[in-house]
């Protein structure tokens, strides 16, 4: 078992008990939400990742590409989207034109790595 | 040798083999996406560089060189691009680089995240950066980009817009190599390395990547709310609203700090304990430092607040007060590592004892800022200037030289000149305390942050010009950095594998490493494997 969870755990609850020192000090709201969600989401993901942990080995082999041209593409997609945003719908018509192809090309990705893995085809 | 996972066990896709430059920037090797987040960040820093030194020249000449518009843009950019661009991303790159040839894993977990992350960092620095080609120029609303400074009616142009997209989509870029090399320091530990077993470094960037992870989220809800309001209105309305922006802002724009600082802490560790030629000093309580640190570093955002007088200003100077206690832990385990060790003067080892002492300027003018009578006093003048100066760039900067100075022969092959690293380290020193430390005189007197011109009658013209010169001595060191890098790269110096004799695992594979990492591991039984074979090779070896 990796005990990833723990850290995450420790300092939710670290995080949790300076949100319960705010209290007497008589906080805004917006202070004690914004510490308390930190410290909820950090707990509930070292909580996650314990059930994960618990469950799931991750040791073993891992199933690697070296380069990945269409991470590289969806992101220029999705940049040029949110850029869209500001800027009229004609960027965000081409940003989603990019992520298109982004996301064919993880799919492309994808395949060619469970062919690979399927023929255990390694270098 | 214990056969670790490692590259033998690890199936590789081959897909088309590709032209150089995209291989570069389509590679998911965790090495290369540093390396070139790395350069690309390094690249941002002589951009934001050059834009203090006109900053500086202005101030010198007393203005006159640039208009107050254009000067709220040089600032605002400088910040911008200093954060955002250079410290917060080499930070985690470094990283990105380091933490799974520390942890004895074949590759990065999250491979295409970090791949997406370094895209995500270009388009933002260039969408930052390309508000100086619009016509009403870049942003000029600081780094912070207040409410209602930043809104549309003060800041008309579309060089804010361009800003907040571009801060957005570096911060999400970020978020996302905080979240891969979390997951590869708690996840993708080779066999036999426990979290106690952990380099200090992985412990510092898992702190790092915490505050990332929960503090960073709190930037983009900010922005995507200052963009609503610059578009629709209504949203951060009233005295209340802005100051939402204000607090939801610093709940990043504090942890930030030590983003920008907690990996530089553990650099410095790894170089003073093998320059010492010892073991790590307080190892466990120094774990428990930097966590106890990072989750404090959460919880003291509104101290940047104290004069607007809607914090709980009681709460938050405590707390502030209460970060030298984890520091002070930090330090003195730095002190007890080199107490009485064989300590070997390379540059590397300067660098780091140098951000020692550095960054205790920074920290204990940070003591005073922490007292909100004294923040009254002294908020938005130049002392605050001078105080993170010290904090990030004679602090932080000097750490991260040190490690390129450590690390550069296991990254390249190849070893720096350590007589030109003397030359970097002189003239950075003269260079920063030239530049920072007049700042706390100019700001005890009055002179505010962000001006362009001040009164003649002020008496602060002869220290600005001190000023100017320390940050043209600093340009020159880093011109000196350059020129070794140049020449150390062309008439190479073979480093070996483990030039330093260090004690974590990336001294164990090749310089540079392979594709993944490793061809076996050594056994690891703690935080320092390499120097428990080596105490165990010299045992057998003495004479019983």
């Amino acid at each position: 078992m990796r005990r990833a969870g723990v850290v995450l755990v420790a300092w939710g609850a670290v995080l949790g008990l300076m949100t319960a020192l705010q209290a007497p000090f008589g906080p805004r709201t917006i202070e004690f939400t914004m510490l308390g969600t930190a410290s909820a989401a950090s707990l509930i993901s070292g909580a996650i990742l314990a059930l994960i942990d618990a469950r799931r080995r991750v040791d073993g082999a891992l199933a690697l590409g070296d380069e990945s041209l269409a991470t590289a593409t969806l992101v220029m997609g999705l940049a040029l989207a949110l850029l869209g945003a500001g800027f009229g719908l004609w960027l965000i018509l081409i940003g989603a034109g990019v992520t298109a192809l982004g996301l064919g090309g993880l799919v492309r990705e994808a395949r060619a790595r469970n062919r690979a893995g399927g023929r255990g085809d390694t270098r | 040798m214990a056969r670790a996972r490692t590259a033998s066990h690890v199936n590789t896709v081959a897909l088309r083999p590709r032209a150089a430059p995209l291989r570069i920037l389509a590679s998911t090797d965790h090495k290369r996406i540093a390396l070139t987040a790395g350069a690309i960040a390094f690249g941002f820093f002589l951009a934001g560089g050059v834009l203090a030194l006109i900053m500086r020249s202005q101030l010198a000449a007393d203005g006159g060189i640039v208009s107050q518009d254009a000067y709220d843009q040089l600032f605002t950019m400088h910040g911008s691009t200093m954060i955002y661009l250079f410290v917060v991303p080499v930070a985690l790159a470094v990283g990105l680089y380091l933490v799974p040839l520390q942890v004895g894993a074949p590759e990065i977990a999250g491979q295409r995240a970090a791949l997406a992350g370094l895209w995500l960092f270009v388009c933002g620095g260039l969408t930052m950066w390309s508000g100086f080609l619009t016509t009403g120029g870049a942003a000029s609303a600081s780094w912070w980009g207040f409410d209602p400074l930043s809104d549309s009616v003060h800041s008309p142009g579309s060089g804010m817009e361009l800003w907040i997209f571009g801060v957005m989509m570096a911060t999400a870029g970020q978020l996302l190599w905080a979240g891969c090399v979390l997951a590869t320091a708690l996840r993708r530990r080779a066999p036999g390395m426990t979290l106690m077993r952990m380099p200090v470094f992985t412990w510092t960037m898992v702190a790092t990547c915490l505050l990332t992870l929960f503090s960073f989220p709190a930037l983009i809800v900010a922005l995507v709310l200052l963009w609503a309001q610059r578009h629709f209105g209504g949203v951060l309305v009233g005295d209340l609203g802005a100051l939402d922006y204000q607090q939801l802002f610093w709940f990043y724009g504090h942890p930030v700090v030590y983003v920008m600082f907690f990996p530089f802490v553990g650099m410095v560790g790894e170089i003073l304990s093998t320059f010492s030629g010892r073991r790590f000093f307080g190892y466990s309580a120094f774990v428990a430092a930097v966590l106890a640190f990072s989750g404090l570093s959460m919880t003291v955002w509104a101290h940047h607040m104290f004069t607007i007088g809607q914090v709980t200003n009681k709460y938050f100077s405590l707390a502030s007060t209460a970060l030298v206690v984890p520091a002070g832990v930090e330090y003195f385990d730095f002190m007890g590592t080199l107490w009485r060790a064989r300590l070997r003067f390379t540059v590397a080892f300067m660098f780091a004892v140098t951000f020692v002492v550095q960054f205790l300027i920074g920290g204990l003018t940070g003591v005073i800022v922490a007292s909100p009578p004294l923040d009254y006093h002294l908020n938005m003048s130049y002392f605050i200037v001078g105080h993170f100066h010290y904090t990030i760039f004679a602090g932080s900067a000097f750490a991260l030289f040190g490690g390129v100075y450590y690390w550069f022969p296991k990254v390249t092959g190849a070893m720096l000149r350590e007589g030109l690293g003397r030359l970097q380290l002189v003239l950075m020193v003269i260079g920063t305390n030239l530049t920072f430390f007049p700042m706390f005189i100019l700001g005890a007197e009055g002179m505010t942050r962000r001006i362009s011109r001040y009164p003649a009658t002020a008496g602060w013209q002869g220290l600005n010009e001190l000023e100017t010169a320390g940050a043209f001595l600093i340009a020159v060191s880093v011109l000196v950095f350059m020129v070794n890098v140049v020449i150390s790269l062309r008439q190479r110096i073979p480093a070996g594998s483990d030039p330093w004799e260090g004690h974590s695992l990336e001294w164990a594979t090749t310089s540079p490493p392979p594709r993944h990492n490793f061809a076996e591991l050594p056994p690891i039984r703690s935080f320092a494997p390499l120097l428990d074979l080596r105490e165990e090779r010299a045992a057998e070896a003495a004479p019983a």
